[in-house]
């Protein structure tokens, strides 16, 4: 039918408009990062002097800022996603399940400039107070938790950024956990194996679809712009322990965006944004392509 | 003759739905006992509530005593005191679909159930799963693929590697749940041959709607119908001169 | 779903029954541990928020620190003018993708759409707001094709600087992959003999999918919408690189506009009590519009248009 045929056409159109715009993304970031490249080349990465005033940018303590804090995130939030993942698919009666569900949901849904204005107004202040200052004390013979405390830097960047990839990692282990078939669960519970025995076999089980998780999780961390701009302290040198102040790419961007000083300014913070490009879009593809393939390999064995 | 398992007075229900109604049967150490009854009769509940499985799905419950005579444990396995977790590392338990795990090798598979028991002495254990793997005539076939995982082999395969998994923490009490159902005739006839080698050292309870299995392998067999026990006699007997007119009815293919 | 009775993890205390104690123990703490934040951040946006709030602080625009009267009115402006813009692009958009993706299932491009919607749903906000800052606001996308501006007679696009339609088009962005997802699962839902039935009676396909499958699925197809909404409503590194903010009322769409999450990070960051007082104001509009959206609404839709 006409009708028909013309509106596939329009469906067609905008799939591949939109198609289009993912690669032009892609291409205009590039195209954006081009004067660095061709100034700085591989150095923009691997030097660590960033000096708007001399237009010289090296960006290495600021990539290492961005995988301390994301690696501290996900130290924090995995371990605690995994149970609450068994938590709430297990151990919860059926009648609490939805709800304690969508709190943990909620926590997705606060946005993340609130996540900031709490963690710099509340948190970090606590935080240098009750857990950093006697944590020095105790570990402050190791070299990551000497040097001063202020509440705000690497660490307390890592705790918000936990908080908020916990219900990312915490939805995919749970939606794993509710594809293992029954008969899997029961093979186990006739061996005599006791609730946590057969917690460590599902979690074996859908192994993969965990370590899907846990690099969606590092993607959401690594890409967190405006919670981590505003307690992270800025300070474009390496940190020198995880109570330091420091920059992870996408908080740079934010802080330094609406006062950069000059046009070379302007396309560091974009080739950041190309370099962030890059990183997300591995990381995401790897983890969808990991998760998919554990659903498939589920569905399969279920059959 | 000795028993292992006396079940007394047990009913189960599906959510308000009743399935067993006062079961009572005594079963026979070291002698295979075949459940027999067309489907929905309530056979596989009854294996299901031998070692507690069935209670587990929310809504379900089981009413009812059954006594085990074990070496390590003797008395009611439905006493409160009881942990269920506990009686079913006493038995050992084989599904209608081989059941693998997926994410295990096969020495993994058989080693799991020790593991979970709590075994810890690496040697031992190494010990253990050859040696049941031997007694599944397994390991000749997969002695070169010890460590590929546990769904690679092939169906009759994958089955005998659940029987090995169940017998290798040494249980009292094998329960089997149509387990050929989902094999040819080949794996099938392996597996037969393999539960008469497995009784000398265990007592097996499986349930079959396959009646020429019942009379192939079991020493007794128990019939089932609407969720009662209607018969309950040597296999010979029971086939050559049923005392029920249901019974007669169903080893003569008369319904269902 | 299998479940062990918790009575009978409570028996005996051989070491694995008290390791099975201390894990299930750990499934307790650790489902408390997620909730102080929640509650805590809760707790505090509420207690300061309300504190802050007054009827000329929703009516007033902003003012420079320390003056009295101040408001956050230009900014709840700012946020619904920008979500409506975002929603009038974004929606359509999503709403197209999400019937191709479950309507247009075996064409050779729904694989690949499906996989780009996925993978577009998870970029970082803030390189969609660079994208958008680079291609409209500084207009490199006009130099793409080798001039400053595109005109047609005295009607000109060309790079729009900080503006309210640039950081309307970035949030549109995020809206798209989140639309089209949750109608492509909406759709589905939709059973096949009902699509059959509707064919059946002559209908054509297109006529089939906008009167039976979105009328089936609506309340699905509008839950998708407010997810995208509270989404987007609540961004704030995209427009930071789209708008920049603003103090004023909205002037036009070519110009900067101020927004809640911008108010709430200037706001925050700044060393002025009155100034964070109001971030706490606007954290907590913010924040109810949200549970609006997300529990309230909810109800109403499923109440309402459930079949």
């Amino acid at each position: 039918m006409k009708a028909d045929k013309f509106f596939s056409y329009i469906l067609i159109f905008f799939s591949l408009f939109f198609i289009l715009i993912v690669f032009l993304l892609g291409y205009e970031l590039y195209r954006g990062s081009q004067n660095i490249i061709s100034i700085f080349g591989f150095n923009f990465i691997i030097n660590s002097i960033w000096d708007p005033v001399r237009d010289i940018y090296g960006i290495a303590p600021i990539i290492l800022g961005s995988f301390i804090t994301s690696l501290i995130a996900l130290v924090l939030a995995v371990p605690l996603s995994l149970f609450i993942a068994y938590f709430l698919n297990e151990l919860v009666p059926h009648i609490f399940k939805p709800y304690l569900s969508s709190l943990i949901e909620l926590l997705a849904a606060i946005p993340s400039v609130v996540y900031g204005l709490w963690a710099l107004l509340v948190l970090a202040p606590f935080l240098r107070d009750y857990v950093f200052i006697p944590m020095q004390k105790i570990l402050g013979f190791i070299p990551f938790f000497q040097g001063p405390i202020t509440g705000y830097g690497l660490l307390t960047a890592g705790i918000v950024l936990a908080v908020m990839i916990l219900p990312t990692i915490t939805s995919i282990i749970r939606e794993s956990l509710a594809l293992v078939p029954s008969h899997i669960k029961e093979a186990a519970i006739s061996l005599g194996a006791i609730q946590y025995q057969v917690a460590i076999l599902l979690f074996k089980y859908i192994k993969f679809a965990i370590v899907g998780a846990i690099i969606l999780g590092f993607a959401r961390a690594f890409g967190e712009a405006m919670a981590v701009a505003m307690v992270i302290g800025g300070k474009h040198e390496f940190p020198i322990s995880i109570f330091d102040a420091g920059y992870t790419m996408p908080s740079i961007i934010v802080n330094e965006f609406t006062e950069a000083v000059s046009n070379l300014h302007y396309d560091a913070l974009v080739a950041i944004g190309f370099i962030l490009f890059l990183i997300a879009l591995a990381n995401i593809v790897v983890a969808r392509l990991i998760i998919r393939k554990t659903m498939g390999y589920i569905k399969y064995t279920t059959v | 003759m000795d028993t292992i398992l006396s079940i007394r007075n047990l009913n189960a229900w599906y959510g308000t739905k009743q399935v067993l109604f006062n079961i009572n049967i005594d079963i026979p150490k070291h002698h295979i006992t075949a459940i027999i009854g067309p489907s929905g009769c309530g056979k596989t509940t009854l294996l299901r509530c031998i070692n507690r499985l069935h209670e587990l799905y929310e809504g379900n419950r089981v009413e009812g005593e059954i006594y085990f005579y074990g070496k390590k444990f003797k008395g009611n396995i439905y006493d409160p005191n009881v942990d269920p977790t506990d009686i079913r590392r006493y038995m050992g338990m084989v599904f209608q679909k081989p059941n693998p795990f997926p994410m295990l090798s096969v020495y993994d598979n058989v080693a799991i159930g020790l593991k979970v028991n709590g075994f810890r002495d690496k040697k031992k254990i190494h010990e253990i799963v050859l040696n049941a793997l031997n007694k599944v005539y397994l390991f000749d076939e997969v002695k070169d693929s010890l460590n590929k995982s546990g769904s690679s082999l092939s169906g009759g395969q994958q089955q005998r590697l659940c029987i090995a998994r169940a017998i290798a923490y040494n249980p009292e009490l094998l329960l089997m749940d149509e387990p050929t159902s989902a094999l040819d005739p080949i794996a099938t006839s392996k597996i037969e041959q393999l539960l008469v080698e497995l009784k000398k050292e265990f007592t097996i309870i499986i349930v079959t709607h396959n009646m020429q299995q019942a009379a192939r392998v079991s020493d007794y067999t128990a019939f089932m119908y609407l969720g009662k026990l209607i018969e309950f006699a040597p296999t010979e007997e029971l086939f050559k001169t049923p005392k029920h007119e249901l019974t007669e009815k169903y080893i003569t293919g008369k319904f269902g | 779903m299998i479940r062990f009775n918790l009575k009978h993890n409570m028996m005996g205390f051989s070491l694995r029954k008290i390791l099975n104690y201390i894990f299930i123990s750990l499934c307790f703490i650790a489902f408390t541990l997620a909730m102080i934040p929640l509650i805590w951040i809760l707790a505090e946006t509420i207690i300061r928020g309300i504190s802050a709030l007054s009827i000329e602080l929703l009516l007033n625009t902003a003012k420079p620190p320390g003056t009295p009267g101040g408001g956050i009115a230009n900014y709840i402006q700012g946020t619904i003018i920008l979500v409506a813009i975002a929603s009038l692009i974004g929606f359509p958009f999503g709403l197209l993708l999400g019937i191709f993706l479950s309507e247009y299932k075996e064409h050779k491009l729904a694989p690949y759409i499906r996989f780009f919607v996925e993978v577009f749903a998870e970029f970082p906000a803030i390189v969609i707001g660079i994208f958008i800052y680079v291609t409209i606001v500084r207009g490199d996308i006009f130099r793409l094709f080798g001039v400053e501006k595109i005109c047609i007679s005295s009607f000109c696009l060309g790079p729009t600087g900080f503006a309210t339609i640039a950081g309307a088009i970035s949030l549109a962005l995020l809206m798209i992959p989140i639309v089209a997802k949750a109608v492509e699962e909406s759709l589905k839902l939709v059973p096949t003999s009902i699509k059959e039935a509707a064919l059946s009676l002559g209908m054509s396909k297109v006529r089939s999918i906008f009167s039976i499958s979105i009328s089936y699925a609506r309340s699905g197809i509008l839950l998708a919408y407010i997810l995208a909404l509270s989404r987007i409503a609540g961004e704030a590194a995209p427009l930071l690189l789209t708008v920049l903010g603003s103090f004023y009322w909205f002037t036009g769409l070519f110009d900067r506009i101020g927004a809640l999450p911008l108010a709430i990070f200037t706001y925050g960051v700044s060393p002025y009590e009155d100034y964070r007082a109001q971030a706490w104001a606007a954290s907590l509009l913010l924040i109810l519009a949200i549970l609006f959206l997300n529990i309230g609404l909810k109800i109403i839709i499923r109440k309402r248009y459930s079949w």
